[in-house]
């Protein structure tokens, strides 16, 4: 497609390489699952600092590997931090927006739509609260992440930002929520150039060129989706005869709609990445395929319910012997006998247990697959530009990414 | 006969090397020399020596993704790379480098992990049990009595909704059984001054129970009516609620469990089995909030039956068949319980005590506690 046609120099590049394996990535994210779960969640930075410091180790474009200096004992500290001042924010907002909706509640019939809203309104209105901070959490974790990765012994960057990245965030959401996401485009296109045109590789900075239009030809799918939905809402209105149809209609345009969302994304990555520029001249080409996208997240879904069930068959087995032995005992007395209080030990085990396996199946069948499918689409153009960029000095970040952690709004990893 | 296999006392590896100034890449043959302890790295083209690193400095990047391309820097320089291309070569490297998993930990690491841990936890139990506390009192405080008992209206309909029934369907209005609950009601009342009227209502459903909402509405459960033995038992447990009303509690309460919503899951995160440790931890800390305001209401109920000439007997009572109908919370799972230990209950209302057994005016005729029974038949 013409978009993606960067002036290409094939003897000037650098390809992608993706080497992880998943045995590997396997153990390394069981036991730490493990481990976080004896440690009651604290390990978690821990945890989170060794898979990371495995993934980037694992993308080696030109063969040369990423490198994760980040550390789970700063990401621990920065959480602390993150978490006290979140808890003062987030429990004297709760109590004032609580006060000030009771100002506003005026009674009437509990059943009556406009006093259902109201409550609704007053209950929930401190998740508004949130998205602010949400956009905070998500540049800071950024630039915390940048601070942590070199490649070819070189660190990359991020300038500060953070609240210039909040408060554009939330009027640019508002305006894509008001024109029913007619304007996201927009939103995808300026938040990106703001993150990118602030991001470094050693001294040498990144730049995002492009014009945000030209992202609407990523939303065709999105599109079609929507004119399915008004097609089947036509349908169903006009003719009572023809429902049938506008229900099959209804669900197509689901689907539809589903996949047009992953392909928005793929194609704005692919997009940007065409207009994405590092120091003078050091341009990329990144193809991701959509198709691709999709197929591992259905193949990895029904490869790791599969395992986990296979896994949890011992387990069956466990448990069907000691009904037997335990013989048509009162149910009730569950929690009376050693065999009951056995049975439920083995419940809660299961289920837990279940819980990691799934997690550490989902890095190798999800996670990695589609992180080795970005990485190995992914072209350096005029690599030979990167022998000249010099090393620039660490940014201190002291919360780390503890914002983010505490909201839970991170990465996949 | 001496060791078959004597170590090697230098070997050269092929590398990439990157010198940390610059991310232009430089091949380069490694040279480790054991007896002398070093590791020299010579530019392959030109054969300059780029860098000398001793043996026991040097590290390795830890979890690596994959065999090959091992990453090895020299600790406490930690600018320069050496990419080693071969599992062999890293492998042999690796063989002579005594410390290449040893991970520097700062001095004084420990000291400071404690003094921030401890730091947060101090702040977040401030936060928790001080301050949130304080600002939600002051703010239920600056609410007017009207708009309370609106929300109480509400919150009301809201408990109707969670028993089963809509609309006001739920309660029971027969008059004459509504004008003894008054009259209870009254007597208990008389020589206290309550931010707002008393409003009195039986809901219709077997659970033994009574709630106060916001704004002096108390709804006694018919189920209570159904099981209790004597005018009096109800009358404790009324005077219990209309301390809960004195108190303002079901605002304060409501206020207090908002201003923590989400910190205690924020603090935890999201890890398996994590559900089962938020879930522990914060009704912790709701039932710590609620016990007080409980034992606070018990205190008020014995002295608002005593100033009304009731014995106490009959909510010593109620709390015995509670325990015998639901068993009472004892040991570890006290701490859990939204209500205080009910045995310890029922002996502080009879030590509250101070009449003769049989000594009292009953609260209600025989003939009004008939019709208060029957309000839901």
């Amino acid at each position: 497609m013409a978009y993606t046609d960067a002036p290409i120099v094939e003897d000037d590049v650098l390809h992608g390489a993706y080497r992880g394996e998943g045995g590997r990535l396997f153990w390394l994210a069981l036991g730490t699952g493990v481990l976080t779960l004896l440690t009651l969640g604290i390990y978690r930075f821990w945890a989170k600092a060794r898979i990371r410091r495995y993934l980037w180790s694992a993308t080696a474009p030109g063969g040369n590997p990423f490198e994760y200096t980040g550390t789970g004992l700063e990401k621990f500290l920065g959480f602390l931090v993150a978490v006290v001042i979140l808890a003062a924010y987030l429990g004297i907002l709760n109590v004032v927006l609580l006060f000030l909706g009771f100002s506003v509640i005026t009674g009437g019939d509990p059943n009556d739509p406009m006093v259902m809203f109201q409550q609704v309104l007053v209950l929930y209105i401190n998740l508004f609260a949130l998205i602010p901070l949400i956009f905070f959490a998500q540049y800071r974790a950024r630039r915390y992440l940048l601070s942590r990765t070199r490649w070819r012994g070189v660190r990359f960057g991020a300038e500060k930002g953070a609240w210039g990245y909040t408060w554009r965030g939330c009027l640019l959401s508002i305006l894509s929520g008001i024109t029913l996401g007619l304007l996201s485009p927009l939103q995808t296109f300026k938040l990106e150039k703001y993150t990118w045109d602030r991001t470094w590789y050693g001294d040498a900075k990144f730049t995002q060129g492009g014009k945000w239009t030209s992202l609407y030809r990523a939303m065709i799918h999105v599109v079609i989706g929507v004119l399915l939905f008004i097609g089947a809402a036509v349908l169903m209105a006009v003719d009572p005869q023809l429902g049938l149809l506008g229900m099959v209609l209804f669900f197509v345009g689901y689907i539809w709609l589903i996949i047009g969302f992953i392909y928005y994304q793929v194609h704005a990555w692919r997009i940007l990445a065409a207009y994405k520029v590092l120091g003078e001249n050091i341009r990329f080409r990144s193809l991701p395929r959509t198709g691709t996208i999709i197929g591992t997240y259905i193949v990895g879904t029904i490869a790791v319910s599969l395992l986990t069930a296979l896994a949890l068959i011992p387990v069956g087995f466990l448990m069907a012997g000691l009904a037997t032995f335990m013989d048509g005992a009162n149910p009730n007395g569950l929690f009376g006998s050693p065999q009951g209080i056995a049975f439920i030990a083995i419940i809660a085990f299961a289920y837990i247990f279940a819980i990691i396996f799934a997690g550490a199946l989902s890095m190798v069948f999800i996670t990695q697959p589609i992180l080795r499918h970005y990485v190995e689409e992914t072209t350096v153009l005029n690599a030979s530009g990167l022998d000249a960029i010099r090393q620039r000095v660490g940014d201190e970040v002291v919360d780390a990414e503890g914002f983010a952690d505490a909201l839970d709004v991170g990465a996949a990893f | 006969m001496s060791d078959p296999t004597p170590p090697i006392p230098a070997f050269a590896i092929a590398a990439r090397f990157f010198d940390g100034q610059s991310a232009g890449e430089t091949v380069v043959r490694g040279v480790a020399d054991q007896l002398k302890g070093r590791l020299q790295i010579f530019d392959e083209e030109s054969g300059r020596l780029l860098a000398e690193w001793p043996l026991e400095e040097i590290r390795m990047i830890r979890d690596p993704g994959f065999g090959d391309g091992i990453v090895f820097f020299r600790e406490g320089h930690d600018e320069a790379r050496l990419n080693v291309g071969s599992a062999e070569d890293a492998a042999a490297l690796g063989g002579v480098t005594p410390n290449h998993r040893k991970v520097k930990v700062a001095k004084g690491t420990a000291r400071k992990v404690l003094f921030w841990t401890g730091g947060a936890v101090a702040a977040l139990l401030l936060i928790l049990f001080v301050i949130l506390p304080t600002l939600s009192d002051t703010l239920a405080g600056m609410i007017s009595p009207e708009q309370e008992e609106q929300i109480g209206l509400t919150v009301v309909g809201q408990m109707e909704g969670m028993l089963g029934s809509r609309n006001g369907s739920g309660f029971c209005t027969e008059e004459a059984g509504q004008a003894a609950l008054e009259k209870m009601g009254d007597r208990l009342t008389a020589h206290i001054e309550l931010p707002y009227p008393l409003k009195l209502k039986v809901i219709r459903h077997p659970m033994i129970n009574a709630f106060a909402a916001p704004g002096g509405h108390v709804v006694i459960v018919s189920g209570l009516l159904d099981k209790a033995y004597s005018a009096e038992e109800v009358a404790g447990v009324l005077a219990h609620e209309i301390g809960h009303v004195y108190n303002r509690d079901p605002l304060r309460i409501t206020m207090r469990t908002a201003g923590s919503a989400g910190i205690l899951s924020m603090i935890l995160g999201d890890f398996a089995g994590g559900a089962l440790v938020l879930a522990i931890s914060q009704q912790l800390m709701q039932a710590s909030f609620s016990r007080e305001a409980e034992a606070a209401a018990d205190v008020f109920a014995f002295e608002a039956l005593e100033q009304s000439g009731l014995p106490t007997e009959g909510i010593a009572r109620f709390f015995e068949k509670l325990r015998d109908r639901y068993g009472d919370s004892e040991g570890a799972m006290e701490y859990l319980a939204s209500h205080p230990n009910l045995a310890s209950r029922a002996l502080a209302a009879r030590a509250a005590e101070t009449r003769t057994r049989g000594d009292f005016e009953p609260v209600l005729t025989d003939a009004e506690w008939d019709a208060l029974k029957a309000i839901c038949k």
